[in-house]
């Protein structure tokens, strides 16, 4: 264990704190299960598992990555970096080798969020740190894997990202799991975005209709850093409720937070982003993006909080719904906590336009060829900010899925 | 006959836009639809594609002696019918060379006919960009022109090519219909039509019309050789051909 007293005593005093947003559960339904594996090499992994693995992008042979993290319910089965100055490492390892790190394990996320960091707090054995030394610049991303595969399932894990002074670093998660587990997973991801430094965060969740999600996130920026996240859900879950916060401290940092979410079945989301404007010059942009379909139920959230004069926020939600049945909600927060902010919104739910349908239609398209096209587009023009290799990545597993709906 | 429309009703949500509508369109033909603007060209031309906001009260289409009045749109699009639109819609996110590519792909067109439109066309620095978000009138034009070209079509519907479009797309415009028509592409000319809506005529100095036909009101006015009725409607404008009508009308009245 490597919680401070502190820690642990606030995290116990949590456990049965509700979350703020979505659907509350009962913990104690969950088991977490151990038994997991370790590997020496991705490509040691059982078929089945690279088979789940590589369903979501991920690259088993490693060619065009600079480092793995592979999670299997509670167990770390595999971490590595292939880059100097990249260090990908499991959580446990990372808080012996690197004395600094204590000084920010949970610093971004309060411990006594709620019962979802809590339950990570006490149970915490997966989870990975990726550090980008000062200085480095990177184009290829570092990929991390957290799967499911036991039934009932808990899964805890802590992140820690740091991306030091003038530091380019870019991840890409993949969260799934094997169709028979019905886990919960909470999720901790800490941020740190140092001085002039850039990190782009991509993560594509492909649970199953079973699972419950409850991921936490925290970002601090520092003077000129830049912070991109895109947040992508592909595959229905049972419920996923998401809600990160990202500070910008320092003069002149950003924010981009997108969500790019595929409802379908009968997933109940309630995802967002909180962006705080806290130092002068800073800019944040929260986008959604949601197609509802069959019976699925959508909350999207956002809000900017501005603190000082100059600063300037923008959020934006589009939805379409593809289904009678399906439900979106926008809700977007603007707070003027100084007199001189420039903070704006937009947002725009509806059907999918008839017109495009048609037109797609009378170019030799069935209608349901014409809606996979429009949706596929609506989705994949939220896509900014990433270098083209994760983009591409990206792009892979948007149409994959709509090609399979 | 290729196309034949036999008295056509159409309604759209619940206002009756064409009131009895026949018309016919020849293998080998180009034929001009003139009429101002709100006559129900576009409508007719939306009610031949299978457009589910025309509500077709009666009337028949036949295609090539096939009825297609209540076919779906993409069956009528198998079939060798391919339009241009006057506005269509932008469509995010969808790269306009996609698009190319699958319906040359869908339609059995060579990789060669496709970039020798694409050159002919002068559109190809627009395949990276969303679909028509940012295009400007006469590459709007254009573009369509060479998505329906695609398509490989027996006939062609061109709604307003020649609308907001200057001298110059007009004539590259115009070279690309020539072509078509003379067998570019994989058919043989005959086998082949062109139904072009105009309400300004332009067009008329690129392509010959060998009939015209002119609306109004959601009725057919008259009709006529081409250049006749090209040349009246240039040269007086569609009230003396309204009065015309008018006139005929009250002889076969009274």
């Amino acid at each position: 264990m490597v919680l401070t007293d502190e820690l642990k005593r606030r995290a116990e005093k949590a456990l049965d704190k509700p979350p703020r947003y979505g659907l509350d559960l009962e913990i104690s339904e969950f088991t977490p299960d151990y038994t997991g594996l370790e590997a020496e090499s991705l490509r040691d992994l059982s078929e089945r598992l690279r088979n789940i693995v590589k369903s979501i992008g991920l690259d088993t042979g490693e060619k065009s990555v600079l480092g793995s993290y592979l999670q299997v319910d509670q167990r770390v089965a595999y971490s590595r970096s292939h880059k100097k100055g990249v260090k990908v490492l499991s959580l446990k390892e990372a808080l012996k080798s690197l004395d600094w790190l204590r000084g920010l394990y949970w610093k971004a996320v309060p411990v006594d969020l709620d019962k979802f960091t809590a339950v990570a707090a006490l149970y915490e054995e997966g989870g990975y740190v990726v550090v980008a030394e000062k200085g480095v610049k990177t184009e290829m991303p570092v990929q991390t894997c957290l799967l499911m595969k036991s039934p009932r399932s808990l899964q805890t894990t802590h992140n820690i990202v740091v991306a030091e002074e003038g530091s380019t670093l870019h991840v890409i998660t993949g969260c799934t799991q094997a169709p028979e587990s019905f886990g919960l997973h909470a999720g901790i991801s800490e941020f740190y975005v140092g001085r002039n430094a850039t990190v782009t965060f991509t993560m594509i969740h492909s649970w199953s209709r079973g699972s419950h999600i409850r991921p936490r996130t925290g970002v601090i920026v520092e003077e000129g850093g830049r912070f991109i996240s895109n947040y992508v859900v592909l595959k229905p879950a049972n419920t996923i409720q998401a809600y990160p916060v990202v500070r910008l401290i320092g003069r002149g940092s950003s924010a981009l937070t997108t969500s790019i979410l595929l409802a379908s079945g009968s997933s109940k989301m309630d995802i967002g982003s909180c962006i705080r404007l806290e130092a002068p010059q800073t800019s944040g942009e929260a986008v959604s993006k949601v197609v509802g379909g069959d019976s699925s139920e959508t909350v999207v959230r956002s809000s900017i909080v501005g603190f000082m004069d100059g600063v300037r926020g923008h959020t934006e939600c589009n939805g379409i719904l593809v289904s009678e049945k399906a439900v979106i909600s926008a809700i977007p927060e603007l707070v003027a906590k100084a007199k001189d902010v420039e903070l704006t919104h937009e947002a725009a739910i509806g059907r999918i336009s008839e017109e495009e349908v048609f037109y797609l239609q009378a170019r030799g398209f069935t209608e349901e060829e014409a809606v996979s096209m429009i949706v596929r587009g609506f989705l994949e023009s939220g896509i900014v900010g990433l270098p083209k290799a994760v983009e591409e990545y990206l792009k892979k597993a948007i149409r994959e899925t709509i090609t399979a709906l | 006959m290729i196309l034949e429309v036999r008295d056509l009703h159409v309604e759209v949500s619940g206002k009756r836009v064409l009131n009895g509508v026949s018309l016919s369109v020849g293998y080998g033909e180009t034929i001009f639809l003139l009429g101002p603007n709100g006559s129900g060209k576009t409508s007719l031309i939306q009610a031949i594609l299978g457009n589910p906001s025309y509500r077709i009260v009666s009337g028949r289409i036949f295609f090539r002696g096939t009825d297609i009045t209540g076919l779906e749109p993409e069956d009528r699009v198998k079939l060798g019918i391919a339009a241009s639109f006057q506005m269509p819609p932008k469509i995010r996110g969808l790269k306009a060379g996609y698009l190319v590519e699958e319906v040359a792909s869908r339609f059995g067109v060579s990789d060669e006919y496709v970039e020798k439109l694409v050159s002919l066309l002068r559109l190809e620095k627009f395949m990276d960009r969303e679909l028509y978000v940012g295009f400007s009138g006469g590459e709007v034009k254009r573009f369509e022109l060479l998505l329906t070209l695609l398509q490989n079509p027996r006939l062609v519907l061109l709604d307003e090519p020649d609308s907001g479009v200057d001298v110059e797309n007009l004539a590259i415009m115009g070279e690309a219909l020539n072509r078509f028509l003379q067998g570019d592409g994989q058919l043989v000319s005959t086998r082949r039509a062109v139904l072009i809506i105009t309400h300004v005529g332009a067009i008329a100095k690129y392509l010959k019309p060998s009939r015209a036909y002119v609306m109004m009101n959601g009725e057919i006015f008259c009709y006529g050789k081409g250049e006749d009725v090209v040349s009246q409607i240039l040269e007086s404008g569609f009230e003396k051909c309204k009065a015309c009508f008018e006139k005929a009308r009250r002889r076969v009245w009274f």
